[in-house]
């Protein structure tokens, strides 16, 4: 009995000492703890730039007063660290004390970025803090291991609201494996998470204003090059980008904390150019990379921002599918074009004589071809896949048969890069007549690209405008706005032997127009389709025209019209024109028709100055009117 | 010696054989025919690179077929990358991939399952 006391006694003693040495720890983990929470406040690490970048904080434009953009609470360890960057400093450090058998779920592993910035700004005693095992996170980063950071542009694709302006996202390269191709390189994308079941006013109201969750997933680079530069047809630019290992350390790290759901996505501003820019904003924190993104971020503009700052080390051109094709076709002659639809459209044998009787080399760059015609016909789902894989298998059969691999004599020439292309931001200044009134005109339109812009570096035939205004003053000083385009979308792409493609023209917003015997500012909406043909390098266009006119000054408040469209466009690098006529016919208004015509040249005289001529002519029953002006289009 | 050599070997039969496998089940034309998602060869899961390879075969079928008839190309490079073909083993794949390229007697079903895997 003694002895079981005398045991006691010493197993109380030992939980004591047991005690006094986690008191001991525990206290000196605090007391360091708050030793690291003294020097970050003392310092006022809170206002850095880099603290700042890491949790998305942006002043707010009237209150100055800091607010994150992160819409995941769960990105935030402070319940009011989305407003308070001070306060989500301090309990971010607290949470990088917590014990470290939270592994995984650690603070430190969860905000590597964060934590590799604090012990940047201060010397920490790395073993006085938990070690937690940070097992997923060590996987994660050693699959993107990349060494370069290319960012990828892909081409303005009009047939997706959310990417008609093109389309950013980051590639990991993999610079000391040589077997290892760009093809499996890590891609990161920053996208909205859209479900099939969103109606159209749904989607646009959610693409404008918010709900939308972002979603980044990783992916190897050839899913993205199947998706856009095939199945989409756009072209792919690649930029490299000049940064340390330190800062694409970082870059990787904060990629690991922006899980998906972070941020809301919006088309217009926080989409993912700006989501590219905000992650490279954490890892050059020096550099005011968001400043300029307000209301909108047009992707190009991102990339001229960051060579600008010379962030850019190399770029490299990818065309699209369509274009390679269409540059490699040009290598035929007719007879040889001929076969090439004859074979995928309409069922040319094989062993056809027309196609055995070419020479060898002739035969394989048709056989070539046609498979790459086929794929895109497939891919455009212009042909059944079923149908399609038959005829892809014989194909590459016959094309076996030649000993040689068909090569081209020439490579799809490189055009000018996007971020050669002018500025998107457009100031008018001009002067007309109209009725032999004289008028002076002032606008200003917020991106993107006209017809009438110089080419180089967009898309031929893609137009699109939004929030584009015009204001006109005549010499008595009446001042009246005669246009507020809010979004004007234009394709024009030419039909030719081997794609039947269709042209089309959406437009909304306000202009003036000639109704009965007045000039009212008119609300509109306009739908256009039709085809293309290209007669050298000028477009001739027809399209079915339909409005939808609203107005007080309208007899019914509103009116339909539907009519036919002709029109000519020419565009090169120097000159522009977009001539044509529109009659349309009403349904409800007094005056049942109304016919335009117009010339509108445009004439580059510097990357940044575009002098342009506009004319037209409108009449109804009742009157016509016709108006000349000409000025200046100033690009910043 | 004689043991390196038969090591050496084993390892090169064993290596064939499990491309072989691979390349005889991954490329569309016949795994796919009747199973748009591949899910069939369940003995192949023990195979580490099987989804990569699967995927990456899928995506690029037209691009990889080309590359095999040019006999070279980013595709065909990344293929062998992907199958750790050595340099002097290329030829003798290149070879292998061509003859189930062409062969007529498995069904050129794979488009479909092409289109299905992308639209998934």
């Amino acid at each position: 009995m003694l002895k079981i006391c005398r045991n006691s006694g010493l197993y109380a003693a030992l939980i004591i000492i047991q005690i006094f040495f986690i008191y001991v720890k525990e206290g000196t983990a605090n007391t360091y703890q708050k030793y690291v929470e003294g020097e970050i406040i003392k310092s006022e690490f809170f206002r850095s730039n880099e603290w700042l970048a890491l949790g998305h904080y942006r002043k707010k434009y009237f209150s100055h007063k800091y607010i994150s953009e992160a819409d995941d609470p769960d990105f935030f360890y402070s319940d009011n660290g989305v407003y308070d960057p001070q306060l989500e400093l301090t309990a971010t450090i607290a949470a990088f004390f917590k014990p470290a058998e939270m592994n995984d779920e650690h603070p430190q592993c969860k905000h590597p970025a964060r934590f590799k910035w604090l012990k940047n700004k201060i010397p920490l005693d790395i073993a006085q803090l938990p070690a937690p095992e940070c097992k997923r996170l060590n996987e994660w980063v050693e699959n993107l291991r990349g060494k370069k950071v290319v960012l990828v542009f892909a081409n303005n694709y009009l047939n997706n609201p959310s990417s008609m302006f093109g389309h950013t996202f980051l590639r990991f390269d993999i610079v000391d494996s040589s077997n290892e191709s760009f093809l499996m390189a890590p891609s990161v994308n920053f996208a909205a998470n859209i479900e099939k079941r969103e109606g159209l006013l749904q989607y646009i109201y959610k693409g404008l204003f918010g709900g939308f969750p972002s979603s980044n997933p990783i992916e190897p680079f050839y899913h993205k090059l199947r998706t856009y530069s095939d199945y989409e047809n756009r072209d792919i630019w690649e930029y490299q980008l000049n940064l340390t290992p330190d800062q694409i350390d970082t870059i990787i790290l904060h990629l690991w904390e922006l899980k998906d759901g972070t941020f809301d996505y919006y088309f217009l501003d926080e989409n993912c150019s700006y989501r590219v820019m905000s992650l490279l904003a954490a890892a050059l924190p020096e550099i005011n990379l968001l400043d300029d993104y307000i209301v909108y971020t047009i992707p190009v503009d991102t990339i001229k921002l960051l060579e600008k700052h010379g962030l850019i080390n190399s770029k490299t051109y990818r065309p699209s599918e369509l274009n390679s094709f269409l540059f490699h076709i040009k290598e035929l002659n007719d007879y040889e074009t001929s076969l090439v639809v004859d074979l995928v459209q309409n069922g040319l044998p094989i062993d056809s004589p027309s196609v055995t009787n070419l020479p060898a080399d002739r035969k394989a760059l048709v056989l070539k071809l046609s498979s790459e015609y086929l794929d895109i016909l497939v891919n455009k789902d212009v042909i059944d896949r079923s149908m399609s894989a038959k005829l892809t298998h014989d194909l590459i059969v016959e094309r076996s048969k030649f000993p040689m691999p068909v090569m081209f004599y020439n490579e799809p020439t490189v055009p000018n890069s996007p971020d050669e292309g002018h500025d998107t931001h457009l100031l008018n200044i001009g002067i007309g007549s109209s009725e032999d009134d004289i008028f002076y005109s002032m606008g200003y339109r917020a991106g993107f690209h006209a017809l009438l812009d110089p080419i180089q570096g967009f898309e031929k035939g893609a137009h699109v405008e939004f929030f584009n205004f015009e204001l006109r003053a005549d010499n008595e000083s009446n001042i009246k706005v005669d246009k507020l385009d809010i979004l004007n979308i234009t394709s024009i792409s030419p039909s030719n032997i081997f794609f039947n493609t269709s042209s089309f023209n959406f437009a909304i917003g306000g202009k003036r127009k000639l109704i009965d015997n007045q000039y009212p500012f008119i609300n509109y909406l306009e739908f256009e389709k039709g085809h293309t043909y290209s007669i050298g390098k000028t477009n001739l266009s027809g399209m079915l025209h339909f409005s939808l006119n609203v107005d007080n000054d309208i007899q019914e408040c509103y009116d339909l019209g539907i009519g036919i469209k002709p029109f000519l466009t020419y565009q090169s690098s120097k000159f522009s024109y977009d001539i044509g006529g529109l009659v349309t016919k009403y349904i409800f208004g007094n005056v049942s028709s109304l016919s335009e015509i117009w010339g509108k040249f445009g004439y580059s005289i510097s990357s940044k100055n575009t002098v342009y001529l506009d004319m037209r002519y409108s009449s109804n029953k009742r009157n016509n009117m016709y108006e000349i002006s000409f000025g200046l289009w100033h690009y910043f | 010696m004689l043991f390196m050599i038969k090591n050496r070997l084993k390892y090169l039969i064993i290596k064939f054989f499990t491309a072989s496998i691979l390349l005889f089940n991954f490329f569309p034309y016949f795994l796919y025919a009747n199973n748009d998602k591949g899910e069939g060869n369940d003995n192949l899961d023990v195979i580490h690179s099987k989804s990569m390879v699967r995927d990456f075969v899928l995506y690029n079928y037209i691009h990889i077929a080309e590359d095999i008839l040019n006999g070279k190309g980013i595709y065909i490079e990344t293929l062998f990358h992907l199958l750790h073909v050595n340099p002097e083993e290329r030829e003798a794949y290149l070879t292998f991939f061509l003859k189930n390229l062409l062969d007529k007697e498995r069904i050129p079903d794979f488009s479909n399952c092409i289109a299905a895997y992308y639209k998934r």
